[in-house]
């Protein structure tokens, strides 16, 4: 069911670096597992329940920190900051 | 000093720290002691804390002042990817390296409230997923009643801690039976709270509308003693409920027996002593009638389309910018795809994967949208169950412990989920306990029955488990 260009694009997509030998096994195990959740396709009663009822879960945002308050403590966390951010290589180049 | 760590319960231990029998010190020092001897061998905790004294030491103080505390000097494991502030945290995960803990987890604020001391954090399958303990990147468990034998998982090294006498009781995560199932294969207790009784604030994030928090325990008083601790409504997780969400239940007294879910996999010795375990509730008072889920044995195929899909959202954060681990690539996208691909393990990277494709466009509606679909309907028939039964009773898993390496290929790990998923999709409580053992060679491995509740009846499985345990099976 999946072929290794699915696999390929999928690692790319989910932001993940695979050698050539894991994709192939994930080729062959991806297929089997698939293979089995397919079942679900077959349940009618899925079918009829797959809009949620909506209920409000969120709390209104009455109290907020102040700003700042745990900035320190992540920041602390980070691989590699600058000042008080986190920092990234360049995604933008002059063409 | 006398005192068997191997049939101590917190109320007991509470009973001797207040009575001055024993002190806190005393009593985290033996723990401390058998971990020091059998964790090499059985790789329960992948950190002992170094202060576990010094917080024994203070809870020694409380007690001398007379301060109350339900769980004062009593000593507690806790999952690796339950947040206490100031330690390390990994989830067993390379991509966690030399991550710190910011802040605390409502569950651990509310121990630490009630005095517990932490002796220390515990092995896992990596965020969480495996059924094994094998997926942890500081290597596997031992399942200490055999230590040929896994010790179930993804919470194994909690259910090991307690198995091997390192701790009182312990805290792990369930997404999809990650307490109960390494509980059964250890001959223990483990709860899977109702879906928003327990607050998720500081759990490192598997599957966000699965996971709950709750306790590895000896016995079924233990498991309530702990729950009845950290439960409750929690301004931090917005999917907690406040008391009396759910209608209050009658003592059980009618248990649902889903005969054809059964057949899913359960070998006949398993279901001789299930069957055994029956008549005994039969002999207890309870009426044993059947009842039909049809829907259940699907539950798993659900699961397997849920979970990744959840999974491959909440783990997107570990970018290699905020958190732990930062592998080098080329430019920002090779920073992103080197970090995920060297400090995520293989199932976690088989998940993300699969993760993303039923998430992604022209797939959602064959197989989230269906998922969820299934979900809902099948939480409509346990409740419409729950019309004519109190609770619903089957095996934990479909055998005991298996040996380590014995299920190399995914999807057979997968299937060891089958009866634990449903309350995991359904947000519905379940408690296994021990219900015999099975011979296996020369060993006897315990194996696990498991009761669902309907929602916010807690109570009603520790009535029935406290009734069953007093049996002796």
């Amino acid at each position: 069911m999946f072929s290794l260009t699915d696999v390929k694009k999928l690692a790319l997509l989910s932001r993940i670096s695979l050698s050539s030998k894991e994709m192939e096994r994930l080729t062959g195990e991806l297929s089997s597992i698939l293979q089995y959740v397919d079942q679900i396709k077959l349940v009618k009663e899925a079918a009829k329940n797959e809009i949620a009822p909506l209920r409000n879960v969120m709390r209104s945002d009455t109290d907020a920190y102040p700003r700042g308050t745990f900035s320190e403590k992540i920041l602390a966390t980070a691989p590699s900051r600058e000042g008080r951010f986190f920092k990234v290589k360049k995604i933008i180049t002059r063409s | 000093m006398s005192i068997d760590l191997s049939s101590l319960t917190i109320a007991e231990a509470r009973e001797s720290l207040k009575a001055k029998k024993i002190s806190a010190q005393e009593l985290t020092e033996e723990y401390l002691r058998v971990i020091e001897e059998k964790n090499e061998k059985i790789n329960a905790y992948l950190e002992v804390f170094e202060d576990a004294r010094a917080q024994a030491k203070e809870a020694d103080k409380k007690i001398a002042r007379g301060e109350a505390g339900v769980l004062l000097g009593i000593p507690l494991a806790m999952k690796d990817n339950i947040l206490i502030e100031g330690r390390r945290i990994s989830a067993a995960s390379k991509i966690l390296e030399g991550y710190v803990a910011t802040y605390d987890a409502t569950v651990t604020a509310r121990l630490k409230k009630e005095g517990a001391v932490f002796l220390g954090r515990t092995n896992m399958d990596e965020f969480a997923m495996g059924s094994s303990t094998e997926n942890s990147a500081f290597g596997v468990t031992k399942n200490p009643l055999d230590v040929e034998r896994v010790p179930g998982g993804s919470s194994g090294g909690s259910a090991a801690a307690v198995a091997m006498g390192g701790a009182l009781a312990a805290f792990g995560s369930d997404t999809g039976g990650s307490i109960r199932q390494p509980a059964a294969l250890c001959g223990l207790v483990g709860l899977k709270p109702t879906y928003g009784a327990v607050s998720r604030y500081g759990l490192i994030a598997m599957g966000s509308s699965l996971d709950q928090i709750g306790p590895i325990t000896k016995t079924v008083a233990d498991a309530e003693e702990l729950f009845e601790v950290i439960r409750g409504k929690d301004a931090f997780d917005s999917t907690t409920f406040p008391d009396g969400t759910y209608a209050k239940r009658n003592v059980p007294k009618r248990i649902g027996v889903p005969r054809s879910f059964l057949k899913e996999g359960l070998t006949t010795e398993v279901e001789a002593i299930f069957e055994n375990a029956l008549k005994v509730l039969a002999k207890k008072g309870y009426e044993i009638i059947d009842v039909e889920l049809p829907l259940a044995a699907r539950g798993l195929a659900a699961y397997y389309i849920v979970m990744p899909a959840e999974v491959s959202t909440n783990l997107a954060r570990f970018d290699g910018v905020r958190y732990g681990l930062r592998k080098e690539g080329e430019g920002l996208l090779g920073d992103y795809l080197e970090t995920r691909g060297a400090g995520f393990g293989a199932e976690v990277r088989r998940r993300i994967i699969l993760g993303t494709y039923v998430l992604s466009a022209g797939y959602y509606d064959a197989y989230y949208g269906k998922a969820e679909g299934l979900r809902r309907s099948l939480t409509e028939e346990y409740n419409n169950a729950f019309a004519s039964v109190d609770l619903i009773v089957t095996p934990t898993t479909p055998g005991a412990a298996f040996k380590i390496g014995e299920k190399s290929d995914p999807l057979a790990m997968y299937l060891e989920d089958i009866f634990s998923v449903p309350a995991n999709l359904t947000g519905l409580p379940a408690l296994s306990l021990s219900m015999g053992n099975l011979k296996v060679g020369s060993k006897e491995l315990p194996v696990g029955m498991q009761f669902t509740a309907p929602h916010g009846d807690e109570g009603g499985l520790f009535h029935v488990g406290k009734d069953f345990e007093k049996e002796g099976v």
